[in-house]
């Protein structure tokens, strides 16, 4: 169990290692080398008199300088100076909000952020996998039924087209539709948005149907028809299958052939569930950032980025992957005690046997 | 198990899915052209144009880095190099852990301060930019497909047997494991991936279009589907269908008065779901 951490710690350590590189990398190539300036023309620039972008002022400086002789000439010198002005004031803005640093100055508020966005990945993720899992255990069912052809439900096909919609829907353009009926800043919107839309619900369900199909085609399913342990796909209060089982967490389908077919497909699933942890992330991220929500972990990000503020953005991105490396880990324990459960495996050393 | 499509009977399911999509963006291309301005006009078809090369150039990216690390790995692994395996190894998993979205918002940290400094320059260059950038994200899809195609085959006696008659690991593992026997997942990887890169590629541009830098914005990045949507114009014509929530028949002149916005977004979203379900169809048509 140790080695599991370990092994996550290590994965970690690496890229975090990686992200300051890159941090090193990137703020190299964006200092710029510092302007020449002489005793002269600085002299004139700090003139708190004279407004540069001024039509008036700059006609009367210009005939000042070239009635003393300078070179170059009065109305170069002004349209130099203007520009010089206006980028010394943008490099002021800039520096101003670049030092809205939020882990340097608010550091309890960045944790906040990081917990609650953590929370709300938490969230979405185990709702998404049972999403996921009962979707393809549904359609599954569906089509193991036996029904007449062509008598398989099927939606209406307006409900089927807008369904489809929402699914396949990037989840900000759905927001953006249902603002003016919905806030969205709302939590609730975001859980949602974050599991039924952005395709994840259509696309892991679909992987988590082919993997049960997959399973079903396997000799011990066969085996176990052959000794009539009870396949009946019938849905229902007094039926093999019954609708609390279906929609419950756990899907235990005692006695069922079901049961020992989607024990095998949700050890598979795992590995289906720590990619699903990296989109959720990818998902919910977009999400904030697009619908700027401020306050939020994902739009906090944006904004360092915006502002040039690379410590804040790679430690930001660093813990995003802690995230993904904490589910990780969180997944692999739950196989290691699984596999000791049934694989009946000797994982770890015993003490006083060598 | 063949898959035909219910309503074209021998047109194969995934042909089927092409089809609509193809006649779907010919429908809209047509109401856009009677309904909608020119200028906006071409601004949708090129963003459109624009998305669809970036997701050639990630799918291709994806390919050729995957096929090379992939193909290291694998090789190192059957000749004893087992260090080179393990870093090779190392790179696909850490690749894999990091959120899509890091990756993004990496690549496009890097590709905003080339262009800044100038390095990057031309509609050509950045578009190829994006495109690397999307594929390196996503190349670990393809690269965990090429392995466990290889891991297939090691499980049986084929390589083992092969390897004892004398034929080499190159031919084996290009021509006999990934060309002749590994084409079809190949193919139905490159459908799906069709579909992520343009989910990926659209919202970072969508994002990146929000603000992301002071001096590269959308009006120095070539246009795509999400910059396109991000566009001040768009976002009215999506708030717009909104309002059908509380006025219905505000539904008639929807399609006719905010059609750039809803162009972008019924483009991306009917392309994501009729890549989605040729996938599935292929993979099912092929019994991948």
């Amino acid at each position: 169990m140790r080695q599991i951490f370990l092994k996550h710690l290590l994965l970690f350590l690496s890229v975090a290692g990686l992200f300051f590189l890159l941090w090193l990398l990137t703020s190299r190539l964006t200092e710029y080398p510092p302007e020449t300036r002489d005793a002269a023309t600085e002299k004139w620039l700090q003139d708190s008199l004279i407004l540069w972008q001024d039509p008036l002022h700059q006609a009367i400086v210009a005939d000042v300088w070239d009635l003393a002789g300078n070179s170059p000439e009065g109305d170069q010198f002004v349209s130099q100076m203007a520009r010089r002005k206006s980028a010394e004031t943008v490099g002021e803005i800039d520096r101003l909000r670049r030092q809205k640093s939020l882990i340097s100055t608010d550091f309890p508020g960045f944790l906040l952020q990081f917990f609650s966005f953590f929370l709300l990945f938490g969230v979405v993720l185990a709702i998404s996998v049972w999403g996921a899992e009962t979707l393809g255990l549904l359609r599954f069912i569906f089509k193991n039924q036996q029904r007449p052809a062509g008598s398989a439900p099927r939606p209406h096909p307006v409900l089927g087209f807008l369904s489809l919609f929402v699914l396949f829907s990037p989840g900000y353009l759905i927001a953006y539709i249902l603002k003016p009926v919905f806030p969205s800043d709302s939590a609730l919107l975001i859980v949602a948005l974050g599991i039924f839309t952005n395709g994840t619900l259509a696309v892991y369900s679909q992987k988590y149907l082919n993997l049960l199909s997959q399973e079903f085609e396997k000799g011990y399913i066969v085996a176990a028809r052959i000794r009539n342990v009870t396949d009946s796909f019938s849905t229902g209060r007094n039926q093999p299958l019954s609708w609390k089982e279906i929609f419950g967490i756990r899907k235990q389908f005692h006695g069922h052939l079901l049961r020992h077919g989607l024990l095998n497909t949700r050890r598979q699933f795992r590995e289906t569930v720590r990619e699903l942890a990296a989109f959720t992330i990818t998902s919910l991220i977009i999400l904030e950032m697009a619908l700027n929500i401020q306050g939020r972990y994902g739009y906090e990000l944006l904004r360092q980025l915006l502002y040039g503020n690379l410590t804040d953005v790679f430690v930001m991105m660093a813990g995003l992957f802690l995230m993904v490396k904490l589910t990780d880990a969180v997944i692999d324990l739950a196989a290691f005690r699984q596999d000791s459960r049934y694989l009946n495996q000797v994982t770890e050393p015993v003490e006083g046997v060598k | 198990m063949k898959t035909r499509s219910v309503r074209f009977p021998g047109l194969p399911g995934d042909l089927f899915w092409l089809a609509i999509w193809l006649l779907g963006c010919l429908l809209v291309l047509l109401w856009d052209a009677v309904f909608l301005n020119k200028p906006a006009l071409i601004r949708v078809w090129t963003g459109f144009g624009n998305t669809l090369s970036v997701a050639g150039i990630s799918l291709v990216t994806a390919l050729v880095f995957s096929f090379f690390l992939s193909s290291g790995f694998i090789l190192a692994r059957w000749n004893g190099f087992g260090k080179l395996a393990a870093a090779a190894e190392l790179l696909l998993s850490v690749s894999r852990s990091v959120p899509q979205i890091i990756g993004l918002l990496t690549g496009f940290l890097i590709l905003t301060v080339l262009v800044t400094q100038e390095v990057l320059t031309g509609k050509a260059g950045i578009l190829t930019g994006f495109g690397v950038t999307v594929g390196l994200v996503l190349y670990y899809e393809f690269s965990d497909m090429l392995i466990e195609r290889a891991r297939w085959f090691e499980q049986t006696d084929f390589i083992a047997a092969s390897r004892t008659a004398g034929i080499p690991d190159f031919h084996l593992l290009f021509i006999e494991i990934w060309w002749r026997n590994s084409r079809l997942h190949l193919i139905n990887k490159l459908i799906s991936g069709v579909g992520s890169t343009v989910f990926l590629l659209c919202s970072i541009d969508f994002i990146l279009s929000v603000g992301l830098s002071h001096s590269v914005n959308a009006v120095n990045f070539p246009p795509t589907l999400g910059s396109l949507l991000a566009h001040i114009d768009s976002k009215q014509d999506i708030l717009a269908a909104g309002l059908i929530f509380s006025d219905p028949s505000y539904l008639a002149v929807l399609f006719t008065r905010h059609l750039q916005g809803l162009s972008v977004a019924f483009l991306i979203v009917f392309t994501l779901a009729c890549w989605f379900k040729a996938g599935i169809s292929f993979a099912e048509r092929n019994r991948l």
